[in-house]
């Protein structure tokens, strides 16, 4: 063993109670960044779940048409106010072409065709309105997580078959099998509920029906047509740069779910602002801790030191000897704070309604970021200490 | 006569930037293998300056200063380090060990320095100078739990450890009782006479520097006296 670390060592056990008190302190500051790091990332990526759960990650949609001004004459000024149109139905040119422009791009790992719009559903004397969504079942399945959320019946969509969300099942008092009347614009079809669905969401489990594609279309009047492709990328995060691959691809309009959740992006990125601000402050208030007791331990041991370097102990065997303390603090803490941060991550995890993960890479960064405080705040000490003039530091004169 | 293993010449020191202070005034000495030789003088006279430059743990102002041959000034830190660690060995009066070492592994220090770390070869060396100093019994023990006499003694030990051509030793019996002070120096003297180890004693006890073979007196940073203790001393 370097004699750097033997003497560290020795100094740490003969200095008990202060290695221990300063120990604790880089325990509780790195179980409290462990604790904290993967509270916020469980709480994101719960958000993120949650928001995304029932929204494809990007949604393509035939362009719509551009407002006119009614009148363009030449060498005349008009005071004009150019108004948008009445939302009109738009059909989605080629979209089968574009669907395959979409799942070849880069990112996507899964599509979707969908036909939505408003409808009625009745059920006896009981109606409601909903939001009818109509795809197809195995391409549907990877952009909604329906089937991991059904509460009863299957996940089935076949031409007589409809999903309700378990809300508006209640509304209507419809169970499994039981016949529902969807109507749009004077069509109207009778299906049979073979599946209802929870996503937690209470506009999707109390708003949402879901039939075929060939149904919805039918009962929306578009066959053959399309409102929106849905696609699902592999990060979710990377999603405005996939939808602006798709949009160069296709020329139509894309939207990823970041630019439609604006507000959810703001309130994400202020939580992880703040997060990373508790992080930073404590690993400042554990360099301080470790620094000022270093900086005591070196005044402290003045004398020592000079007699070491007086008896041919090297200036970096000196510098060592306390960068190894520094590391030693650091490394001890980070194990010991793991453990505490994962028990207190546990602990939260009992009350909180998310599961909280501790990744391996937040462990292993938590060991690296408290090894590299350790030697950064040891540093200053360990200079000063290596820098004694070993004739004023046996006088007492430092 | 042997050939010098110090010599200093011209050797000068001085302190303080703007209103600079001349402590050592142009050092000329000499110190040959296996002498005693004891350094007096009053206080501020320049002891403690000179000490530190034989021992290499400061650096002259001018001059020139010579370890076994080798001159010092041009040296860097680390070749000073090491040669002070091979060649010289240092016995302080408030004994310095190290509290969070054993006595063994205090003795070991100047060796273990030199490997890199305590190595357990170096027990047997240590085992046999702590040996020879009478505390073999103290050998795991921490220097909290010697008395101030052991404690120097373990510290002339630790100053043997590397088998040092000169010890420099900075008033060794100045914080001990008669006894203590009687057994260290004659300790020393055994060492001595045994090894060919030679000491420069920096003291202020006059008996103690008449049975040094040689005395040296430094007044106001000058050298007024070199030779027998009784030509520089007087007549007891």
């Amino acid at each position: 063993m370097r004699l750097s670390l033997q003497l560290a060592l020795r100094f740490l056990r003969e200095g008990k109670t202060q290695s221990i008190l300063i120990l604790l302190g880089v325990t509780i500051g790195v179980a409290t960044f462990v604790f904290v790091a993967a509270l916020m990332d469980a709480l994101q990526v719960n958000l993120v779940q949650k928001t995304l759960g029932s929204q494809a990650h990007i949604v393509i949609e035939p362009r719509e048409a551009a407002p006119r001004p009614l009148f363009e004459t030449a060498n005349t000024v008009f005071l004009r106010r150019v108004m948008g149109t009445e939302p009109r139905r738009t059909s989605f040119d080629q979209w089968q072409r574009q669907l395959r422009r979409v799942e070849a791009t880069d990112g996507v790992v899964a599509a979707c065709p969908k036909v939505t719009g408003s409808v009625l559903i009745v059920r006896g004397a009981l109606q409601q309105g909903a939001l009818l969504l109509g795809g197809d079942p195995q391409r549907l399945r990877r952009i909604v997580h329906i089937p991991d959320n059904m509460t009863r019946g299957v996940y089935r969509l076949g031409s007589d078959d409809v999903l309700i969300g378990a809300t508006l099942a209640a509304d209507l008092d419809v169970g499994v099998g039981g016949p529902v009347r969807i109507t749009s614009e004077g069509r109207s079809v009778t299906l049979r509920v073979a599946g209802i669905f929870r996503l937690g969401n209470a506009a999707v489990d109390g708003g949402w029906v879901i039939t075929s594609l060939r149904s919805a279309q039918t009962l929306l009047d578009r066959v053959g047509d399309v409102t929106a492709i849905d696609a699902r990328v592999a990060s979710p995060f990377e999603a405005d740069e996939i939808a602006a691959r798709i949009r160069g691809r296709t020329g139509v309009k894309v939207q990823s779910w970041m630019a439609r959740n604006q507000e959810l992006l703001v309130a994400l990125r202020a939580q992880a602002s703040s997060g990373l601000m508790i992080r930073i402050f404590v690993l400042l208030a554990v360099a301080m801790g470790i620094a000022s007791v270093l900086i005591v331990s070196v005044v402290q041991r003045s004398g020592q030191i000079g007699i070491m370097r007086a008896v041919g102990v090297r200036r970096q065997v000196v510098l060592g000897v306390f960068l190894w303390q520094g590391a030693v603090f650091g490394i001890a803490g980070a194990a010991l704070g793991c453990g505490l941060g994962a028990i207190a991550v546990r602990g939260m995890e009992s009350s909180a309604l998310f599961a909280i993960p501790l990744k391996p890479e937040l462990l292993a960064t938590s060991l690296l970021v408290s090894l590299a405080t350790g030697l950064l705040s040891a540093f200053l000490p360990a200079r000063r200490a290596s820098r004694l003039d070993p004739a004023a530091a046996i006088r007492g004169d430092t | 006569m042997t050939q010098p293993i110090l010599r200093l010449q011209g050797v000068r020191r001085s302190f303080g930037a703007e209103v600079a202070v001349e402590v050592l005034k142009g050092i000329d000495l000499e110190i040959r293998q296996g002498e005693l030789v004891a350094l007096i003088g009053p206080s501020g006279s320049g002891k403690s300056t000179l000490l530190n430059q034989i021992g290499l743990l400061d650096r002259p102002s001018a001059g020139r200063l010579y370890v076994d041959g080798t001159d010092t000034i041009g040296l860097d830190d680390g070749a000073i380090t090491e040669l002070r660690g091979r060649f010289l060995g240092f016995v302080f009066q408030f004994h310095h060990l190290l509290p969070a070492l054993t006595v063994l592994e205090n003795i070991m220090l100047p060796k273990a320095a030199q490997a890199g770390g305590f190595r357990s070869e170096m027990t047997v060396r240590a085992r046999e100078i702590l040996s020879r100093v009478g505390l073999s019994e103290c050998a795991d023990k921490w220097p909290k739990q010697l008395s101030g006499g052991m404690q120097q003694r373990v510290a002339v030990a630790r100053a043997l450890m590397n088998a040092p051509a000169l010890v420099l030793a900075d008033e060794p019996t100045g914080n001990l009782d008669t006894e203590s002070s009687d057994r260290v120096f004659e300790l020393l003297v055994e060492i001595n006479e045994l090894h060919d180890t030679a000491f420069l004693i920096v003291t202020h006890d006059r008996a103690l520097a008449r049975r040094c073979e040689r005395v040296i007196r430094i007044v106001d940073g000058r050298i007024v006296g070199d030779g027998l203790p009784q030509d520089v001393l007087g007549p007891e």
